[in-house]
């Protein structure tokens, strides 16, 4: 009956009611799209970085993380790609062997990373070829011949077709030193790699260190949306825990973690005014509103319809408006952020020319996670409802001669 | 029948004298002295030596052979001849420089006095240790610290503190020398916080090459448990000249 009486109540005064539906309509679009693409832009950015670096996730031997020493490596396992690849969410495998050397060409010297790399396993995941800048990529994993940052390459003051000696510690205290050709020159955004990295084909890099079939990591992709944590577990579980660890990126890149999480908290200040914003347009509506409707209020108490009663009517008007608006909000927010799922924005001139000096495609995607939808629109509905409460007080306090005589 | 009995004392004194006089010369012997004695005792003028290295680790060891010559204190040369991967690597102490020879990246690298204390090879030897680029005479100042007993032999306890010109890592050395055959059987290294690192013991004492030497050298890192390093000589030969155009970083490249 209230509701019925609130339900034809908002639509005596059509426009009144669509300026409210609509602003609540707004407030919810704003806020889904600007979480959808701060939060698409922070995966894009940690899919970025995490493919050329860690990975999602990193599988060690148990105590290398600790210890990152060639003796701490595992031996390659069919056995365990195929248990971590029957995880649906798992979609890449990166096997890798990383150590640190010193690499010389002519008479410059400098402590390097080295990444023994499976070509065209990294290829598929993070486009290792793209980025080369002069020569050649690695094609296979027995090629002898390297690929360095082009920083190092200015460094060591050495172009491709040089050679390259690379001198460190091998696997069991053997000595690990070899030469290689320079195949190419790769650009890489993370100016740490770009300065320090010298990728080499996997089987080379084990022969150098004498450790034959050893890795240090392998590096697992998953899809941009997973769950973490609750993916380490259910890796952890199926692998054996007494042989690997199992780590995640926020473990090993904390300074990135906590980049995104300050970044964030930027944005969480910035989302806090928008919706304080959209309180006040929520509330002049409904101020407007009872202003308006003062003299029918005051008529409908004066012939003796109870004070809180015509409270809770209000309230149901205000909520039901809030629902309109909020519903439609949420639909025209999934059209757009599909919309732009499909055809991401790609950036052009300077604004690009900054994200790939970082490294990161300078594509703006947008997050589609159910989350950002379900939780935005609860906070406007929230908000819009605790507004609509004023109406009820405004009634509860009203003198129904001084109304109907306003 | 005086005469003879006069004989007999002074016989028998200087029986009795003797050994007395030794052991008193002997204790005279400065710190310094001992140590040279040791020192030259296992070096000769020249030595040439087939060496045989092993690595403990807790979970895996590792054994490599080498050939190693010296001449005095200036030069000395070690040659790796297995394993197959490492054959051929050589190391050169040629007065205070030190080169190392690798052969797989054909570079002859010079190593710092700064690299002089990092691992050899990944033992538990320094740099240093195996090439001898500090003198253990001419580097300390000794002192005498009293005699202790080391595998069931007279030993001098003498204390080896470097010299502020030397490039040497240690606060302080102690060695164990032997008493009779001026072996050096045991010898602790302490840092700069007066804290125990390394200890090395030698042992195995044989006839070689036309001396006694001590064939097994092991050295135990003290705050790793469970690692240490072996050295055993095979084969010693000294005092074979050798000229000193052999310790070059030309011949390092052909040496086989």
């Amino acid at each position: 009956m209230l509701l019925k009486l609130a339900w034809l109540n908002i639509w005596r005064n059509k426009r009144r009611t669509i300026i409210t539906a609509t602003s609540v309509f707004f407030a919810v679009l704003l806020a889904i799209i600007f979480r959808s693409l701060t939060d698409g832009i922070y995966d894009n950015m940690i899919h970025n970085v995490v493919s050329y670096s860690s990975g999602y996730l990193q599988i060690h031997q148990k105590g290398y993380w600790d210890e990152q020493s060639i003796d701490n490596t595992f031996e390659e396992d069919e056995q365990l790609y195929l248990k971590l690849l029957k995880n649906p969410n798992v979609t890449h495998l990166m096997p890798r062997l990383q150590t640190f050397a010193l690499a010389s060409y002519a008479d410059k010297t400098k402590g390097v990373l080295i990444l023994g790399i499976d070509p065209a396993k990294e290829k598929a995941v993070n486009n290792l070829h793209e980025k080369i800048t002069d020569g050649k990529y690695i094609e296979t994993s027995d090629e002898n011949a390297v690929v360095l940052g082009e920083g190092l390459a200015s460094q060591l003051k050495l172009r491709v077709n040089d050679t390259l000696v690379l001198l460190g510690q091998g696997y069991h205290a053997s000595s690990a030193a070899a030469k290689f050709k320079v195949k190419g020159l790769i650009k890489l955004g993370a100016i740490e790699l770009n300065n320090n990295v010298v990728y080499i084909p996997i089987n080379q890099s084990q022969y150098m260190h004498g450790a034959k079939n050893r890795l240090t990591s392998v590096s697992v992709m998953l899809d941009k949306t997973t769950n973490l944590e609750s993916l380490k577990y259910s890796l952890q579980e199926s692998i054996n825990p007494d042989k690997y660890e199992v780590m995640t990126w926020k473990e090993m890149m904390p300074e990135m973690d906590q980049f995104i999480e300050a970044d964030s908290t930027g944005h969480y200040i910035i989302i806090g005014v928008l919706y304080f914003i959209i309180s006040f347009g929520l509330f002049g509506t409904l101020l407007m509103m009872i202003f308006e409707r003062k003299h029918e209020l005051g008529i409908l108490i004066a012939i003796g319809m109870k004070k809180r009663l015509l409270a809770i009517i209000l309230l149901l008007e205000s909520i039901l408006i809030s629902l309109i608006g909020c519903f439609s909000g949420i639909i025209a927010g999934i059209l757009v952020v599909k919309w732009f799922t499909i055809h991401p924005i790609h950036l052009t001139g300077e604004l690009k020319q900054v994200y790939e000096d970082y490294g990161i495609e300078s594509i703006i995607y947008f997050s589609s996670q159910e989350k950002i939808f379900i939780i935005q629109t609860l906070i406007v509905l929230a908000l819009s409802i605790l507004l609509a409460f004023y109406p009820g007080y405004k009634v509860m306090k009203l003198k129904p001669i001084e109304a109907i005589n306003s | 029948m005086k005469h003879t009995q006069f004989l007999k004392f002074t016989i028998g004194i200087i029986i009795f004298i003797m050994p007395l006089i030794t052991a008193f010369s002997q204790n005279n012997l400065s710190a310094k002295d001992i140590v040279k004695k040791a020192d030259d005792n296992m070096r000769g003028k020249t030595s040439q030596a087939d060496i045989t290295i092993k690595i403990i680790r807790p979970t895996w060891s590792r054994e490599m052979n080498m050939k190693a010559w010296s001449k005095g204190d200036d030069y000395s040369m070690i040659l790796v001849t297995s394993p197959a991967k490492e054959k051929g690597t050589v190391f050169l102490k040629r007065i205070k420089e030190v080169w190392n020879w690798i052969p797989s990246i054909e570079r002859t690298i010079k190593l710092p006095p700064s690299m002089m204390s990092q691992s050899w090879m990944g033992t538990d030897f320094t740099n240093d240790d195996l090439v001898k680029e500090a003198s253990s005479v001419v580097d300390y100042d000794h002192t005498l610290l009293g005699k202790e007993i080391v595998l069931e032999k007279d030993c001098y306890k003498i204390e080896m503190i470097p010299k502020p010109s030397a490039a040497i890592v240690w606060e302080k050395v102690i060695v164990w020398i032997d008493t009779k055959d001026f072996l050096q059987l045991k010898a602790e290294f302490y840092d700069e916080d007066g804290e125990l690192v390394n200890s090395m013991n030698s042992s195995a004492i044989k006839e070689m090459g036309g001396r006694k030497i001590t064939s097994k050298i092991e050295m135990f890192p003290v705050d790793k448990k469970g690692n240490s390093t072996v050295i055993l000589y095979n084969d010693i030969v000294f005092d074979i000249p050798i000229n000193d155009n052999f310790f070059t970083t030309r011949n390092m490249k052909q040496l086989k």
